[in-house]
């Protein structure tokens, strides 16, 4: 459903995006994460045709997004920073995008009320909090009947029974209508629960983009103990990093995790057991691969 | 639901006016106030009125109208609210929330520019339109006749609103920021008037000769406010008692700006097409613009703060005064384009090699320029109006004398040659602290322009004696019968009817004494004043002026005021000499004659009416200061 080739965008001399190729199937929910400044907001910014790129393509549905209202017409976009007009409630807002969006669907808006109570729709939103704002948000990009949900840090300022209210919303909205969804954020426990694609983004550049599935098979973490030392691994054993306690060694190896462990097992180790990894421990191993890592402070 | 046409959405229309209702409630109220309001303020003056015929009261109505649409089209209010109504309609593009939610909504760019450009004109347009049609109602209830005026008013209410709008919505988009919207747009309409005005100052203070005021001139259109301030009015016939409006100037003007109105709402439309979302909140959004605000703020802060330096330092000598100026330039330029840089970069790390290198080409041009004023390289220090090419020229100095006779234009032309030859000469006279007068030399061009040059001049005593002196030359030009027959009485050979006179008399405790003459004494009065001219009787009294110690001595501290009628209207010497004065004018005039012994005929026309019974009765200026000396010390 989208497709994004070699997207460059350069801000004063600053190549913020430097050759992104992006590729999301229909019906997929996809995760977007990366460290601050990666990209993220200015490669979602591209996808809904706010920003002019430099060089590149931006496709929905094998059509350029940018100035293709037909195009625009099909997502909705939930950004960071939400703008209301002044003194806009939320029904005047519903009404705003009821006229700009043709299928918005209004039972659903008067369906979903019972799921925002805190909410008065005759109060103004921006006197609402910034988490009642961002529910507002949700309310009326899924009342837009989008094929594609674009979410930029969706659920950030959200409680946590909001938090799953508004996942929940999406899932259903998902499984329902097939809608794709792409969602960049930081809470990467949260992702791993919802996404079924996964992309890392890094200094402009998506760096990997693999399903979940895939991405936690090609990296396991193996817990190993030998009667001495750690012996010397066999050439071609891609190990991201290792840690030890006592004789307990904690490795992350890229791979195949039983291939791994095969190999291990070869050197007769004491114990080894093979764990499975968090996206949050995949993020951070990935990302010190290429010098993005937790480093340590000493005061 | 969305139109079906992709230049106009129908929601964003309804949400500019839902929101931004109380900019075009406002200006209804205003435009309210304006027509209907006032007009039947106005009427209701004539309730009360009476003895007045129905060819008064019809003329009365006119003038009332002409005076109500005069403020309904006035440029400076429509200027204000177009500059109000744009940032509010297209405030979108300086919030960068605001811009990256609209522009990711599915409609293009051309959808939102056309109908945020719509919804703000009509913002302008209808309030101008409800106000003229409650006004011509309003004047149907009270009997105005001269509706034709209201129409004439709305079109150009109408057009100089389209004018101002077009022109601010193409600036706005030129800046990413709110309140860079209205200093740029003020800025923008006076920057070419501006720019003349500095480089003026410029070389008033380096050049010989350059006056501080400027000359109107066919480019000044370039600056629309100001431009349209001083060119659009209501015109007055001056034959009858009194200066009758009859109608608006101007809608030439207004048809042409509002064809180059159109041209810059396409521009703008086409600079919105490549403006980039992400510049919301930067000074300028078009990235080639920043070197020309960089290099602009540069010359016009520059310029202007060096022109200040030279007149705090507030030197004599020219060459002290240049290099002052070259410094002041340095130092200003540089410290102008560096904070021009730092508003384009929003922060103070801006001292760049590629930034000193930018720098150092602008101040080299900028020193180039001053070197060339300084240098004359342009020729204005030297610059002459050819005799034939001269419509009228004047010499500005105790008082204003020419005409445009050929022997003026002539002798003006010789004293103007004669002072550029002597410019060292006068320059280093200037510098020696020397008694010295300033005197103005203005052409009025044959081609509707004008030329003023402003001197320095040597002004002593002796140098009356010296028949070559730029001093005599004007003394002799100042002090001619025909010169002063003008200031007295307009520089039109006409009949003239004195139709009233009076003299100030004072006693010896300085009490005054007014006395009016009667019809047939003012005639004698006038004749006596003709007379005197005719003789040359007043050569002394003039050239005395030149030097306050013998104007004292012989003046007579008593004056003589004379109020007259032309055939035609009168033309003063001083309004022929203001720079772009259109000869129209009252028919009645007044003058305040001046006298001294003399002046035999004055005299014996004042003892011949019974006012005085000898000259002796008269008081010089000095006897009346001695006067006031002895008064104050018995006091």
């Amino acid at each position: 459903m989208v497709e994004i080739s070699n997207l460059v965008k350069e801000f004063n001399g600053f190549r913020a995006l430097d050759g992104v190729n992006m590729s999301v199937k229909k019906s997929a929910i996809y995760g977007l994460v990366g460290p601050n400044g990666a990209g993220k907001s200015t490669l979602l910014r591209h996808l809904t045709g706010i920003y002019r790129q430099n060089s590149g393509t931006v496709k929905i549905n094998g059509e350029n997004v940018y100035e293709n209202p037909k195009i625009k017409e099909k997502f909705a976009f939930i950004p960071d920073d939400i703008f209301y007009f002044m003194q806009a409630d939320t029904l005047e807002m519903k009404r705003f995008y009821q006229g700009i969006y043709p299928k918005f669907d209004d039972n659903m808006f008067r369906r979903l009320m019972e799921y925002f109570p805190a909410i008065d729709p005759k109060k103004s939103i921006r006197s609402l909090s910034k988490g009642m704002q961002k529910q507002v948000a949700f309310w009326l990009a899924v009342c837009t009947r989008a094929e594609l949900l674009i979410l930029d840090e969706p659920v950030d300022g959200l409680d946590p029974v909001m938090r799953r209210q508004i996942w929940s919303i999406i899932m259903a909205d998902v499984s329902e209508y097939n809608t794709t969804v792409i969602v960049s954020s930081h809470n990467l426990r949260e992702l791993e629960d919802v996404c079924d694609h996964v992309g890392i983004m890094h200094q402009g550049k998506l760096i990997i983009e693999r399903s979940l599935t895939e991405l936690q098979g090609s990296v396991c973490k193996i817990q190993v103990a030998f009667q001495s030392e750690m012996p010397t691994l066999p050439e071609g054993f891609e190990m991201l990093h290792m840690s030890n306690t006592g004789r307990v060694y904690t490795l992350i190896v890229k791979g195949n995790p039983s291939e791994a462990k095969m190999q291990l097992e070869k050197m007769h180790p004491m114990l080894i057991d093979i764990l499975p990894l968090t996206l949050e421990e995949i993020f951070i191993y990935e990302l010190g691969g290429v010098d993005y890592e937790v480093k340590d402070i000493l005061f | 639901m969305k139109s079906k046409t992709s230049c106009f959405n129908k929601t964003i229309f309804l949400k500019n006016i839902t929101h931004f209702w109380p900019i075009w409630l406002i200006f209804t109220a205003w435009n309210l106030f304006i027509l209907p309001f006032m007009i039947y303020n106005h009427s209701l003056s004539y309730k009360y009125s009476s003895g007045i015929n129905e060819r008064e009261l019809a003329q009365m109505r006119v003038d009332d109208i002409l005076g109500i649409v005069n403020v309904y089209i006035n440029p400076i209010i429509l200027f204000f609210f177009s500059i109000i109504v744009v940032m509010a309609v297209f405030s979108y593009l300086y919030n960068s929330r605001a811009a990256n939610t609209i522009h990711a909504l599915p409609v293009t760019r051309k959808e939102l520019f056309l109908t945020n450009y719509i919804s703000g004109l009509l913002f302008l347009i209808v309030p101008e339109a409800i106000g003229f049609l409650f006004g011509i109602l309003v004047s149907a209830v009270c009997g105005y006749t001269s509706m034709n005026f209201l129409l004439t008013g709305l079109l150009f209410a109408c057009g100089i609103s389209f004018i101002f709008y077009s022109f601010t919505v193409w600036i706005a988009m030129f800046t990413g920021q709110l309140l860079a919207v209205p200093i740029f747009t003020v800025i923008i309409n006076f920057l070419y008037v501006g720019c003349k005005a500095l480089i003026h100052m410029l070389m008033s203070i380096i050049s010989y000769g350059i006056p501080l005021d400027f000359p109107t001139g066919k480019l000044d259109v370039l600056s629309p406010l100001y431009y349209m301030g001083t060119h659009i009015y209501v015109t007055r016939d001056y034959s009858s008692e009194y200066a009758a409006a009859t109608g608006l100037k101007g809608s030439n003007i207004i048809a042409a700006y509002a064809i180059a109105a159109f041209a810059f709402s396409v521009a703008a439309y086409f600079i919105y097409r490549i403006r980039d979302v992400e510049t919301a909140g930067s000074l300028i959004s078009i990235p080639w613009i920043c070197p020309v605000f960089r290099w602009g703020a540069a010359f016009c802060g520059g310029g202007l703060l060096s022109v200040l330096f030279c007149s705090i330092l507030d030197l004599s000598s020219s060459r002290a005064i240049f290099f002052s100026a070259l410094i002041g330039a340095f130092l200003f330029g540089t410290v102008c384009f560096f904070t021009a840089q730092m508003f384009l970069e929003k922060g103070f790390r801006v001292f760049k090699k590629k930034r000193f290198l930018e720098c150092g080409i602008f101040l080299a041009v900028f020193m180039c320029l001053y070197i060339s004023i300084e240098s004359d390289l342009f020729g204005q220090e030297r610059k002459m109006p050819d005799a034939s090419a001269v419509k009228s020229a004047f010499i500005d100095n105790i008082g204003i004398s020419g005409g445009s006779d050929a022997d003026t234009i002539a002798h003006i032309l010789e004293i103007h040659g004669q002072i550029i030859d002597s410019k060292k000469e006068f320059e280093d006279y200037s510098e020696s602290s020397q008694q010295s007068g300033y005197i103005s030399i203005l052409y009025k061009l044959k081609n509707n322009t004008s030329l003023k040059r402003s001197y320095r001049i040597p002004w002593k005593e002796d140098l009356v004696q010296d028949k070559d002196s730029v001093l005599s030359k004007i003394i002799e030009l100042s002090a001619s019968k025909e010169t002063y027959r003008k200031e007295l009485f307009g520089v039109k050979k006409q009949k003239i009817k004195a139709t009233a006179c009076q003299i100030d008399l004072y006693d010896s405790e300085q009490n005054r004494n007014d006395h009016i003459f009667s019809d047939e004494d003012t005639e004698k009065i006038y004749k006596a004043v003709l007379k005197d001219i005719d003789e040359g009787n007043f050569k002394n009294c003039l050239t005395n002026k030149f030097f306050y110690e013998k104007q004292i001595v012989s003046t007579y501290y008593n004056t003589i005021q004379i109020d007259f009628m032309g055939e035609e209207p009168i033309l003063s010497v001083h309004a022929d000499y203001a720079p772009g004065f259109q000869a129209e004018g009252e028919k009645s005039g007044n003058t305040i004659i001046e006298f001294d012994a003399d002046c035999k005929n004055i005299i014996a026309a004042l003892i011949e009416t019974g006012v005085i019974n000898s000259a002796d009765d008269l008081i010089t200026i000095e006897e009346y200061n001695l006067l006031t000396e002895e008064n104050t010390k018995e006091s």
